[in-house]
């Protein structure tokens, strides 16, 4: 029913009022359109910059990759001779490892990535064992289980009866290929080992203590040097990670209660205490030494190194404590050859994922596991009673269970020259 | 009773006020519609989000066979230009040059990018 008070009122046309109205609606809906298309815009431009800075990116890792192994200090590329797609490039020592800095530019937009690089393994060269030939045999005993090729004295295997076990392997011994092994293990690489040298003698200064319990440095910046001196040292409730290096004049003692990523470490001595975990580059001269159930992540290195001859009747030697796990390297490296030869013992239970590198002699407990390679110039096995040269037992070496994708550093005589990336360390 | 009151004279607008309403009618809407051509015109086209697509699908190809030819074909209506060559300073890289184009020969997108050759 209509109101009829409401029919009474005047109606007026109105019609510029109305036309202002609607001319405003036009008008907000005008700004609504171009707004809407500005910010279309400005995100399909920053689009567009981003997957060229990408694109460059990627162009510029693939050359870090590409080439010979070596290091240099930042550079510009022009990457398509079109001047308009430059990116600074940068390959530096890390260790036995090298760190490249991709930084693609396009007007303000930067991004950049950090990168460890690492080698493919050769598989011609690659093998689960490398004994140098002595003119004598490889013992085998008890469930000894080698797995891939194996490079050998010219005598061969044999089964043996040792502690009172007999070989109860596979009647082949080997299952892979043998090859003859020469008299002395292939070098590891000396442009490696320069650069290793070159680092680890590099004036230290830094800081002589730790002022943060957390602390985090880019590979983009200096290398963090804490030089702790000849102070006795314990590391513990620290976490460092990155561009970090702390060196030591005298013993180190590495508490469970430190954690730490990438970064490096060096004095004469190294403790691990038991239990730690972490990833790094741990060089000592003197001695390294984990306690049981220690990790290292991978990917990690523990390395014997002497540049300068030792003290007579000094030998070096890493020992790797019961039920441990290493994924990653470990190798000794004397440049001046020393009467008491390097070694390198893994106790019992130890897993390792990776390979193991001793000039000197590798002393392997009952039950260590190694997924990778081992290359020595003499096994020892130690009995409660007796010393066995050149004995394995209870040991099973697969090269074959290693990861495809497992890399290798540069330093090993194994390594292939194709670079890939060891694992991605920072982007922005 | 009603019919009675809508029966009476409604006040009109003057001539003047009409002309007035429809010049801004008029300028309003051609304003609108100009804007709105615009917009339409300067945003990216699906054509150039599909060029981009199909150049990217293209890099892919070519990084992971050993093909190494130089090559031209049509996708609907983009035409795709695939250029490779070699780099001298840094042995098993090559370079790779994608271009795409509509039927006009209007360049759509362009894609760049060093890559390690497998062929090799």
């Amino acid at each position: 029913m209509i109101n009829a008070p409401a029919m009474r009122r005047k109606l007026e046309a109105s019609a510029l009022y109305i036309v202002v109205i609607m001319a405003l609606v036009i008008a907000i809906f005008c700004v609504t359109m171009i707004s809407a298309a500005y910010f279309y815009r400005l995100q399909a431009q920053k689009k567009s910059r981003t997957d060229r800075l990408e694109n460059n990116l990627h162009s510029g890792i693939n050359l870090l990759l590409s080439g010979a192994d070596s290091v240099y200090p930042e550079r510009k590329t022009d990457l398509f001779g079109l001047g308009s797609d430059s990116i600074l490039l940068e390959k530096k020592t890390w260790g036995v490892f090298t760190v490249g800095i991709a930084k693609a530019i396009v007007q303000k937009d930067t991004l950049i990535k950090i990168l460890m690089i690492a080698n493919r393994v050769d598989s011609a060269k690659w093998s689960s064992v490398y004994l140098t030939d002595e003119d004598r045999p490889l013992s085998v005993s008890g469930q000894t289980d080698i797995s891939g090729n194996a490079f050998l004295p010219r005598s061969g295997v044999r089964a043996a009866y040792v502690d009172n076990k007999a070989y109860t392997g596979d009647r082949r011994f080997v299952s892979g290929h043998i090859y003859n092994s020469e008299k002395k293990l292939p070098n590891l690489n000396p442009t490696v080992l320069n650069r290793l040298k070159e680092q680890l003698n590099t004036e230290t200064g830094g800081l002589a203590e730790f002022t943060k319990r957390i602390v985090t440095r880019s590979f983009l910046e200096r290398t963090l040097v804490f030089n702790l001196g000849k102070h006795a040292d314990t590391l513990r409730d620290l976490h460092l990670t990155g561009n970090i290096r702390i060196h030591s004049d005298t013993t180190l003692i590495i508490d469970s209660s430190f954690h730490c990523q990438n970064i490096l470490i060096d004095a004469p001595s190294v403790i691990f205490s038991a239990g730690f975990s972490g990833n790094g580059q741990f060089f000592a001269t003197d001695s390294i030494s984990a306690g049981q159930n220690c990790r290292f992540n991978y990917p990690s290195v523990l390395g014997l190194v002497r540049f300068v001859p030792a003290v007579p009747n000094r030998q070096a030697l890493i020992r790797i404590g019961s039920g441990s796990r290493i994924d990653g390297l470990i190798f000794a490296f004397e440049q001046q050859e020393s009467e008491l030869r390097p070694m390198i013992a893994l106790n019992k239970k130890v897993l390792l994922k990776g390979a193991v590198y001793s000039p000197g002699s590798l002393l392997l407990q009952d039950s260590v596991r190694v997924q990778g390679s081992l290359s020595t110039k003499r096994f020892l096995y130690q009995s409660a009673y007796s010393t066995y040269e050149n004995y394995l037992i209870n040991l099973s070496v697969r090269s074959t269970e290693l990861s495809r994708y497992y890399l290798s550093s540069p330093l090993l005589p194994a390594s292939s020259s194709q670079q890939k990336v060891l694992q991605w360390l920072e982007n922005n | 009773m009603a019919g009675k009151q809508l029966n009476k004279k409604v006040k009109a607008s003057s001539i003047l006020e009409t002309i007035v309403a429809m010049v801004i009618m008029v300028v309003a809407f051609s304003t609108a519609m100009v804007v709105l051509a615009n917009v339409l015109k300067s945003s990216v086209s699906v054509t150039q989000i599909r060029a981009s697509a199909l150049l990217r699908e293209q890099l892919e190809k070519v990084a992971t066979s050993s093909e190494r030819s130089n090559v031209s074909y049509i996708s609907g209506d983009i035409e795709v230009r695939q250029i490779i060559a070699t780099l001298d300073e840094h042995s098993g890289m090559i370079r790779v040059d994608l271009v795409a184009l509509d039927r006009k020969g209007k360049n759509l997108a362009e894609l760049h990018q060093i890559i390690t050759d497998h062929a090799e």
